[in-house]
This record gives structure tokens, C-alpha cells and sequence, in this order.
């Protein structure tokens, strides 16, 4: 606690080890932007290395970018914008690692943001392909399917993209 | 890839209307999950909507309603008139039940999804028999599962008959289960206040008697007990037209109105005991002495009261919807409602969900019946999306 306490005045460092056994030093004041790291400081459990077991270095690498680009003191609003911007671009895949761990990591900004990100890329996307990029298996019977379309004709309507990114 | 199944709801709640509606089709326990107003209430806030209004009609006919947001109540309110007369008998998670008179039909209408089913009248000849008003039944979390419940009286006032009509499986077929007073009840027989419209809440939906009780059919176990009221309700001069029933904070509600007080209390089916939840001053009554009110009950809020207010000359009326003050321990006028618009019946809850209704029989109604009811739904679901 009394760690926790003296940060606001003196730097500290933490350090990060991703599931691929990487390590990455970060400021205190920008790790605790995640609540689950936060709660770790707090509990004393962070004098040696975290450990992210969920977290691979990829996904570690753009999460500690984005934490360092929204911590209060580095940046301002229009860059942080542009930031976002450009961060939601990645691969749909990319975005879905960092969505996982901003959950893991309990980063709500960053989890609204990728959420947000990925209903844009799916929104015109047939069943199917949404099917796939979740990876979801359909348990109903082709009549069943059918059943829920005709309720609502008008919500399965227009062209569709069958792609996966 | 696998993604926790709550990241990819996360995901849907931030997908438009039509979108949202495609994901019923990914699997089973995304039409579930989708269904749920859990979820529609993350959408509607994802998506700044409204969360909850009232909605009422104001005239007899039933053609002309109104409705009032109440997330942030605002007095100004839409109006709108339907093509034909159609009746609204109840509201439930989401799902209205309408009652189109012309074609002797229910019907049940997902205003947000467009969603609709039309459900015959029993064909029967103790038709005639029917009391009180038709309950209707959503049963979370199997969001698709919703039952009719018509209360009627045995020969010799013997006890109830309920005929049930259960959306699984049946194919449209109305049961009956009775319940004789002597046998199982314990109870005389007593008629259904007119007007008071039946509850759900704990399984079973309650409506209340003329004998100041309260008929609870449990819908699960197709069961019936009687409930009594409260010890502190005087059963010598008392009035049942100003004693209303609701759901609040899921707990079965009774309010009261007495010369003094307002009195709100709750059921507890675990003791079989009445709790006091507020007694207030009482800000209904009017200087006649008479109660035009209409107590409003949302689930998650407190109950709101909708009081009708008439000028000295009889000429002009208006209402006043009045909310609960937890500090004070008073009603407050929340808002004045449009002169005019008088409210003629009891409001009804309206909380958007995405919940599935499943899809009207063949030869339920013609052709023609159809596109003039299509196009009332069409123009109802328009009033109440629309903002």
C-alpha cells in the first residue's frame, strides 16, 4: 500500500511478461490504466515481474501502445483520435486479441473501442461469415433458421458480404 | 477464433438494429442471450434509445395512442391513430398483446422487431363464461415461450376454469384446467374487479376479486390459490375500485389509496406475508372525493402514479404523473400532460426487447384481414420506434 501511495510523486516501474515469456517495463501510472494490474498493485503483488498468461507479445505490444498514448499526461485530444483511428485498423483478428485482453485486463476504454471496431466490420456481413470469424457452430435445423428469418423478413434483407475480414 | 461468448454479445450490442436481429440466427444460445432484455436494455443504451414508456390510448374506439418516454419524462408526448380498432391487453418483457375484435383474434407484436403472431379466440361455447381480462405470459429466459391465460367461471360458480394457450409445440390448441373453490380453493367464489388488469410476476399471474382477494394461477404447475390482502386493509368501508396490482422489483404490488394515506406493499411468497413498502400522504384523491388515477408500475422503478385532474368547471381535464421522492417520502409532480389527451383506461409499461414471437398459423385470418392488420401493426411499431 504505502508503494501504491508514494507513486503519484515518484516514477515506478512495473514489469509485464507476456504468455510468450517476453517482459516489458512500463510507468505505474500508465500499467494501472488496467484495472486488473491496478488491483495487483494495490495488493502488494507486483515487486517482481506480472505475469500476463492470457496476453501474447503481439497483442501485449499494441495494448501497452495504447495505454501509453492514453495515459493523461503524454497526449492530447486530437492525437488521441487519430490514435484510435488508426489503431481500429488492424486485422479483425488483431482487434479481436486486443478485445480479449482489454476484458482480461479489465481496460473498459479500449474494450468499448474494440467492440465498437468489430460491430463496424461485421455489420454487413452474412450469418455465416460471422459465424466464422467467431468461430460458432449453428445448432439449429435448417427449418428452425427459417423460422427465426421469416419473423422479422425485413431484418435479413439486402446484400450481404460473405467476407471474413 | 473463440471468443468468450459475453465479448461477442459486447460485440452485437454495438451493431445496429438489423444486425443485432441477424445474430438470432448464429446458434441457439445467441437467440437466447439476444432475446433477453438484459440485452436489449445494453443496446438501447449502447444506441442512446428511449428504455421505457408508457403507453395509452385515449379514447374508447382504441385508435388513437399515446405514449411518454420516461427514462428522462418528458410531458410532450407522440399521438398516433391506427387504421382499425385494436385493443392492447397487455404488456409483457417487451411483448404487447393486442386484441383484434373484427377477426376474433390475439395477437402477439414485438413493436421493435415487427415480430407478430395472431391467435384465435378459444372456439367455445362457455366463451360466455369468460371473467376479467386476459393474462399474457412471457417466461424468460426462454424469451420465445409466452402464454395466454383466460379466466372463466365453472357452472354453479363452483370455481375458475383457465384456458391456457402455450406458444410450444401445441400448434394452437387452447387448454382448460379447473380449479373448484371447495376442493382445493378453501374459498366462496368471487368475480374478477373489472378493469383491474392481471399481473405476472413469481410464475403466476394474480388478478384481483371482488371478495378483496387476489386469484394467483401459477402458469408452470397450471395451479390455483388465493392470496388475502393485508391485515391493515378495513374490510367494512372499503372501496375495491381504488386498490391496484403491479410488479415492482419483482415483487407482487398492492396499492392502496385510504382518505389519509397511500399505502404501497409488497408480497413475499416465501413467509406468505404483506410488507409495507411506503406509506404516503395522499396526493390522489380530489376535492370531490373521487380517484381518477392510474398507478404505473416499471419493474426497476418505483411506482409512478398517472393522476387525472379535473377543473372546477367540468370542462377541461388533464393529468399529472406524479414520482416517488425517496428523501421527502412524497409523490412529486414529474410532469403535466397535454390538455385533451386525457388518459380513458389504465397506461400500459412498455420495455423494448428483442424477445421472438413465433409465426401465425395458416388460415388464421384472410387475406384481406391480413394486410389491414399488417398495416396497423406496421403504423403501431412506427409510433412506438420513432422518437
Amino acid at each position: 500500500m504505502a508503494e501504491a501511495s508514494s507513486s503519484i510523486t515518484e516514477k515506478f516501474f512495473l514489469t509485464l511478461k507476456s504468455s510468450d515469456g517476453d517482459e516489458f517495463v512500463l510507468e505505474e501510472s500508465i500499467a494501472i490504466q488496467s484495472i486488473t494490474i491496478k488491483n495487483m498493485v494495490e495488493d502488494g503483488c507486483s515487486s517482481s515481474v506480472i505475469p500476463l498468461s492470457k496476453v501474447d507479445t503481439e497483442t501485449l505490444i499494441k495494448v501497452i501502445e495504447y495505454m501509453k498514448m492514453h495515459s493523461s499526461t503524454s497526449s492530447n485530444e486530437e492525437e488521441i483520435e487519430n490514435f484510435d483511428k488508426k489503431f481500429v485498423s488492424n486485422s479483425i483478428n488483431t482487434i479481436l486479441n486486443i478485445l480479449e485482453a482489454a476484458n482480461f485486463l479489465d481496460i473498459n476504454n479500449l474494450l468499448e473501442l474494440c467492440a465498437e471496431a468489430v460491430a463496424n466490420r461485421i455489420k454487413n456481413k452474412t450469418p455465416e461469415a460471422v459465424r466464422k470469424i467467431f468461430n460458432i457452430t449453428s445448432d439449429f435445423t435448417p427449418e428452425e433458421e427459417a423460422e427465426i428469418r421469416n419473423e422479422t423478413p425485413w431484418a435479413f434483407e439486402g446484400n450481404l458480404d460473405h467476407s471474413l475480414d | 477464433m473463440d471468443l468468450n461468448e459475453d465479448l461477442v454479445v459486447e460485440i452485437i450490442s454495438h451493431l445496429p438494429l438489423k444486425f443485432a436481429i441477424q445474430c438470432k440466427v448464429l446458434c441457439k444460445n445467441f437467440n437466447t442471450r439476444i432475446s433477453d432484455p438484459k440485452f436489449s436494455q445494453t443496446w438501447l443504451f449502447q444506441h442512446q434509445k428511449i428504455i421505457s414508456i408508457l403507453i395509452y390510448s385515449s379514447d374508447r374506439v382504441s385508435k388513437n395512442f399515446h405514449k411518454i418516454s420516461i427514462n428522462s419524462i418528458r410531458a410532450n408526448h407522440y399521438k398516433t391513430t391506427l387504421p382499425v380498432q385494436v385493443e392492447v391487453l397487455a404488456s409483457c418483457k417487451g411483448l404487447l398483446l393486442l386484441n383484434f375484435h373484427q377477426v376474433r383474434s390475439f395477437c402477439v407484436f414485438n413493436p421493435i422487431t415487427g415480430a407478430h403472431q395472431l391467435i384465435p379466440h378459444p372456439k367455445s361455447k362457455k366463451y360466455k363464461h369468460t371473467i376479467g381480462d386476459t393474462g399474457f405470459v412471457v417466461d424468460y429466459p426462454t424469451s420465445d415461450q409466452y402464454k395466454l391465460v383466460r379466466v372463466g367461471k365453472l357452472a354453479k360458480e363452483e370455481g375458475y376454469r383457465f384456458q391456457v394457450f402455450s406458444s410450444e409445440g401445441s400448434g394452437g390448441v387452447w387448454h382448460e384446467f379447473r380449479s373448484r373453490m371447495k376442493l382445493k380453493l378453501g374459498n366462496t367464489f368471487s368475480y374478477l374487479v373489472a378493469g383491474s388488469r392481471p399481473v405476472y410476476v413469481h410464475d403466476s399471474l394474480h388478478w384481483l376479486t371482488c371478495d378483496r382477494r387476489i386469484l394467483a394461477f401459477n402458469t408452470k404447475r397450471k395451479e390455483a390459490i388465493i392470496l388475502n390482502f393485508p391485515d391493515f386493509i378495513n374490510h367494512t368501508h372499503d372501496f375495491i375500485y381504488d386498490k391496484w396490482l403491479g410488479v415492482v422489483q419483482v415483487l407482487l404490488t398492492l396499492i392502496c389509496t385510504f382518505e389519509e394515506f397511500v399505502v404501497i406493499s409488497a408480497y413475499d411468497y416465501l413467509s406468505n406475508n404483506w410488507r409495507v413498502s411506503h406509506t404516503v400522504a395522499n396526493f390522489i384523491t380530489g376535492l370531490d372525493g373521487y380517484n381518477y388515477c392510474f398507478p404505473v408500475c416499471f419493474d426497476s422503478k418505483q411506482v409512478l402514479f398517472l393522476v387525472n385532474r379535473i377543473l372546477e368547471q367540468y370542462d377541461e381535464q388533464y393529468d399529472e404523473l406524479y414520482e416517488y421522492d425517496s428523501k421527502m417520502n412524497e409523490y412529486k409532480i414529474a410532469a403535466v400532460l397535454d390538455k385533451g389527451n386525457a388518459i380513458s383506461s389504465l397506461p400500459y409499461t412498455f420495455e423494448p426487447t428483442l424477445a421472438s414471437v413465433h409465426k401465425t398459423l395458416s388460415d388464421t385470418v384472410t387475406a384481406k384481414h391480413l394486410s389491414t392488420i399488417t398495416a396497423t401493426l406496421d403504423e403501431f411499431r412506427r409510433f412506438i420506434t420513432d422518437s
